[in-house]
């Protein structure tokens, strides 16, 4: 194991959204899978995500929230992608939705739209097989 | 402002990252640094160009204390100095990554959050990967980077553990040594040649109960070096944001007093890079070969003297 | 490392753990000689009799049944009004006003931060025309409120609306009766509000006490919460200490402002009832135990209010699971029984489908009619502790309550918990516990039925279909424009000749040192908005006014400094 490449994740919670136990599972569970993760902590802004994965070089941006929000934030978080031309960093969703949410959310490109409960291992296979 | 981040390829050509380093786009510098991580294609043809164009202007920074000294802190509280004067800042953060899993948690950047969507401001977190001891490869070549990008100011966030915090006084302009009190103060500064790699002293969180203690503790030790090579000792409350104009005055005053001498540093350092860079490839064939040599000396047909004199001609020199 | 399926012979059957799930290790029988170190006057006392293990009243519920209370906060206030009526009338005692997650940081609708969050979950009461709208045709008087915010800022401005609905009404507001979490360790260990700072944080903590006391002597001003932490990885033991820590060091602070524990009263906590039976029921009486022994020993109470220790439960929302949610209903039965057996004094049990979105109505009467059944059909409220005695439970309450003095012994060493929330340790300690159990989970040492153990493979039942097809519908893009736009209305149709002055008195206070509560509630009378309120204070201590640093001040709030 020397300078293989390693999948770069960013977990996010963009808004007010207080729950961050499932953030913090999924951080260490990937580090625990050889990933390297880095977590922008609550209260982030869209363009403060953005910002972050683009100068991180990361794979995939994991957004976390359970205040039924996830397509608003992804909307605005692509929207801040595509300003700095960084369209080429995967999005992936999880927490409180709706199947009408995953609908949205796959219209925009947005994987993996996981509810609370799902195992680990099923979010691991997902950005393994998507980066 | 938004051009730094102008549109990358996505599998770009080397010389089209070179050009946007050249450009001055955020996008460039952090697959370019994800190249030289990962060992991938054309990392030395990025590297000797980010060599040849490396600025000298820049003034680089090794923050380096025990984990819990508050460094990311103190680090972001300098940034929001730096910025206030105009000075553009480059952040390397490096964090450990697990020997179980090789994996790590990059958790520098969570507080220094407030620069996020600055443009001046660029922080790229590094996973220490497997390390020989001391300054990880990734971070010596993201240095090289860094200079080639021309930020005024460089700041490597060391591990704060192990050899690294050492080996980072060879390749920075000021090393700050950061120590906290009540953290076994005596440990900390006995640790093999701390005392030793410090331009500067920061005691952080210095409204602590001992703060006055640590501060004399560590005035005694800086008294035994002659007068002109004492390193000031600076005490902070980072997340006050106090002391933090003292630890830039201090750290503007060293530089200038180091300069006269900068060609001699310079040198110690290509000395220890060329080793280390020749040393990590040497690893590298080391152990692509090893497995197959343990097996050898298990099944009994050699030593393990012998087996490491035939693993000698079999490394490649590409 | 794989979420691995529990090696359990569904057939045989047999149990992985052999210790509670604070990890205390259990032997398979307890007896009398587990027990005879305890003494019954000093260790148990019977119910309504010092040290209160036992219950705090002698006839505990025969008299008086538990408060039944949940969380009512849809998007907007008249749905939250009408709820409430609804509620009230299937008989709910106890209305828990919340708000939406960006007013609970601090924070106004127009704020741009407020954005993704506003309205999820809860009424985004920027200012007294929602609270009025909210509180419509409700018996102000009579009622018993709660307020279990996220951030500090909220109780003190949100008690202020509440007082000021009252007093607009001409209701005698020492009348007022209900709590206030006001945790300032809890609302950063757990979610890192970032309204105030801390120092900010205690100051206004003991303000709303102060006030409180002396002006609303019906309202609990404070009630430490276990119920976040412990869903945040604390265990049992450290769970109560962190209240008991909590507790202390505010009665602390608040001699130094000359009110006594027994002009303070009762104090309550805010518990969580978690998924193991016995220990949580021996975590309640445990906690009446030390606090009663606390208020006494350390504090000199000498009445016996000083000394009762009122307990306030949340059910654990982490026990809940969105796989086969009709689960959900035996863990919350069994939940809710242990807070009957363990003499609490107001219950909000969660509903099932709650792990999957917004408690639907016919959940919520299931909430209240399980706990219907366990008092009029089971009729196990008829006894005052009926478990006391038990040779297991006396044994567990007992070693607890060893557990729980080591665990404050650590506090002092480092300096207090205040200086242990500073220095980050108590993060440390609580992620550790969220990692273990996490870890516990992962091999299987930890079951969690439908999820790691006995999963349902193929198609779900029709039953929990049905639990799962509740819709949550998240505001509409449209609406949360219409919110932005009415807030900047609202604003801007203030009388501002009125309120300037009496927000300016609100930054004299604060930068005097005075008690803050009146002038909040007499500005937010006059439309202070909770931003404001909060950006206030924080130039009053000299910091910047938005703590997401977004926003700048507005000009009338720069005229107030410059003046």
């Amino acid at each position: 194991m020397n300078n293989e490449r390693k999948i770069r994740v960013l977990i996010a919670k963009v808004g007010c959204d207080i729950h961050e136990r499932g953030a913090l599972t999924l951080l260490t569970s990937l580090r625990d899978e050889g990933m390297e993760v880095i977590y922008t902590g609550r209260y982030q802004t869209p363009a403060g995500v953005a910002h972050a994965a683009a100068s991180e070089d990361v794979d995939i941006i994991a957004l976390s929230d359970h205040t039924g929000s996830l397509p608003i934030i992804a909307e605005s978080v692509l929207a801040e992608l595509k300003k700095l031309g960084a369209e080429d960093i995967k999005l992936m969703a999880g927490g409180l939705l709706t199947p009408h949410d995953v609908k949205d959310l796959e219209k925009m490109g947005v994987t993996g739209n996981y509810g609370p409960g799902t195992p680990l291992e099923v979010i691991v296979d997902h950005i393994r097989g998507i980066v | 402002m938004q051009e730094h981040f102008k549109r990358a390829p996505e599998t770009p050509h080397i010389d089209e990252i070179i050009g946007l380093i050249q450009s001055r786009n955020i996008r460039g510098l952090t697959k370019a640094i994800s190249i030289v991580e990962n060992d991938g294609e054309g990392k030395e043809d990025l590297l000797n160009d980010a060599f040849n164009r490396g600025s000298s202007a820049c003034i680089t920074i090794g923050f380096t204390g025990a984990p819990g000294a508050g460094k990311s802190t103190l680090i972001n509280a300098v940034i929001r100095h730096y910025r206030q004067i105009g000075k553009t800042v480059g952040v390397i953060a490096v964090d450990p990554t697990s020997p179980f899993s090789g994996g790590a948690v990059l958790g520098d950047r969570i507080r220094m959050q407030e620069h996020n969507t600055d443009p001046g401001v660029f922080i790229r977190s590094l996973a220490s990967r497997k390390a020989l001891g001391g300054l990880s490869e990734a971070t010596k070549f993201a240095l090289y980077l860094y200079k080639a990008f021309a930020f005024d100011v460089i700041i490597v966030e060391t591990l704060g553990v192990g050899q690294d915090e050492i080996d980072v006084a060879k390749y920075v302009d000021v090393t700050v040594v950061l120590l906290v009190p009540g953290y076994g103060d005596n440990i900390q500064m006995a640790k093999a040649g701390i005392m030793e790699i410090a331009d500067i002293f920061v005691i952080n969180k210095s409204d602590r109960p001992g703060a006055d203690l640590l501060t004399n503790q560590v005035s005694n030790t800086v008294q035994l070096k002659p007068e002109n090579e004492r390193p000031p000792i600076v005490n902070t409350i980072a997340d006050r944001d106090e002391g933090i104009e003292n630890l830039i005055e201090a750290i503007t005053a060293t530089r200038e007093r180091t300069v006269p001498h900068s060609e001699e540093k310079y040198r110690q350092r290509v000395n220890e890079e060329i080793r280390s860079t020749v040393l990590s490839h040497l690893n590298r064939e080391v152990n692509r070969h090893l497995d197959g040599m343990v097996e050898e000396v298990l099944s009994s047909s050699i030593t393990p003297i012998e087996a490491s004199k035939r693993i000698l001609p079999l490394i490649r020199t590409n | 490392m794989d979420n691995c399926e529990a090696k359990v012979d569904r057939m045989s059957g047999h149990m992985v753990r052999t210790a509670t799930q604070s990890s205390i290790k259990l032997k398979p029988i307890y007896n009398a000689d587990d027990i005879k170190h305890l003494s019954y006057e000093g260790d148990m006392g019977d119910p309504g009799t010092y040290p209160y293990t036992r219950g705090l009243y002698p006839e505990m519920y025969r008299n008086r049944l538990w408060l039944k209370s949940f969380i009512v906060s849809y998007a907007t206030a008249e749905e939250t009004n009408q709820a409430f009526r609804q509620y009230i009338d299937n008989g709910l005692t106890d209305l828990r006003l919340l708000s939406d997650l960006p007013t609970q940081s601090g924070i106004d609708p127009d704020h741009p931060l407020a954005w993704n969050s506003m309205m999820c979950g809860g009424v985004a009461t920027y200012a007294i025309n929602v609270y009025e709208k909210m509180l419509e045709g409700l018996p102000l008087g009579e009622a018993v409120f709660e307020f279990a915010h996220a951030g500090m800022s909220s109780f003190l401005y949100f008690y202020g609306l509440l007082v000021a609905v009252m007093e607009n009404r001409g209701v005698d507001i020492k009348k007022l009766r209900g709590n206030s979490i006001n945790d300032p360790i809890r609302t950063k260990l757990v979610y890192g509000c970032p309204d105030f700072p801390t120092k900010i944080d205690r100051r206004i903590c003991l303000d709303h006490i102060e006030y409180s006391v002396r002006n609303t002597p019906n309202w609990r001003p404070i009630a430490p919460n276990g119920v976040d932490p412990c869903q945040g990885g604390m265990d049992a033991i450290k769970e109560l200490g962190g209240c008991l820590a909590v507790a202390s060091q505010v009665m602390k602070d608040l001699s130094d402002r000359g009110i006594s524990i027994d002009e303070y009263g009762p104090m309550v906590f805010a518990l969580d009832a978690e998924s193991d039976f016995f220990e949580t029921i021996a975590k309640f009486r445990l906690a009446r135990k030390m606090w009663a022994k606390i208020a006494k020993e350390q504090f000199g109470a000498k009445t016996k209010r000083a000394m009762q220790l009122k307990i306030g439960i949340r059910t654990s929302g982490l026990s809940l699971t969105s796989q086969k949610p009709l689960n959900n209903a035996a863990r919350v039965t069994l939940q809710i029984l242990s807070c009957v057996l363990g003499g609490v004094n107001s219950l909000d049990a969660s509903s099932i489908d709650e792990a999957i979105g917004l408690p639907s109505l016919e959940a919520r009467i299931f909430n209240l009619d399980t706990q219907h059944v366990i008092t009029h059909e089971a009729n196990i409220p008829l006894i005052a502790d009926p478990l006391g005695g038990s040779y297991y439970l006396e044994w567990l309450t007992s070693h607890m309550e060893q557990e729980v003095h080591k665990y404050l012994a650590e506090f002092d060493a480092r300096g207090g918990i205040f200086a242990c929330l500073e220095s980050g340790w108590l993060n440390e300690v609580m992620e550790a516990g969220r990692l273990k159990v996490q870890r516990e989970k992962a091999e299987g040492k930890r079951l969690i039925v439908g999820v790691n153990a006995f999963r349902e493979e193929g198609e779900e039942g029709p039953i929990n279909s049905a639990i799962r097809d509740v819709a949550y519908k998240a505001p509409t893009v449209a609406a949360r424009e219409e919110k932005v736009a009415e807030v900047k209305a609202y604003k801007a149709n203030r009388d501002m000749g009125r309120l300037k002055p009496l927000v300016k008195e609100l930054y004299r206070a604060t930068k005097e040192g005075r008690n803050t509560q009146r002038a909040v509630i007499e500005a937010a009378k006059e439309g202070m908005t909770v931003g404001e309120c909060v950006g206030m204070i924080r130039v009053g201590y000299g910091i910047n006014y938005d703590p997401f640093r977004e926003i700048e001040m507005p000009d009338f709030v720069r005229e107030i400094v410059k003046e």
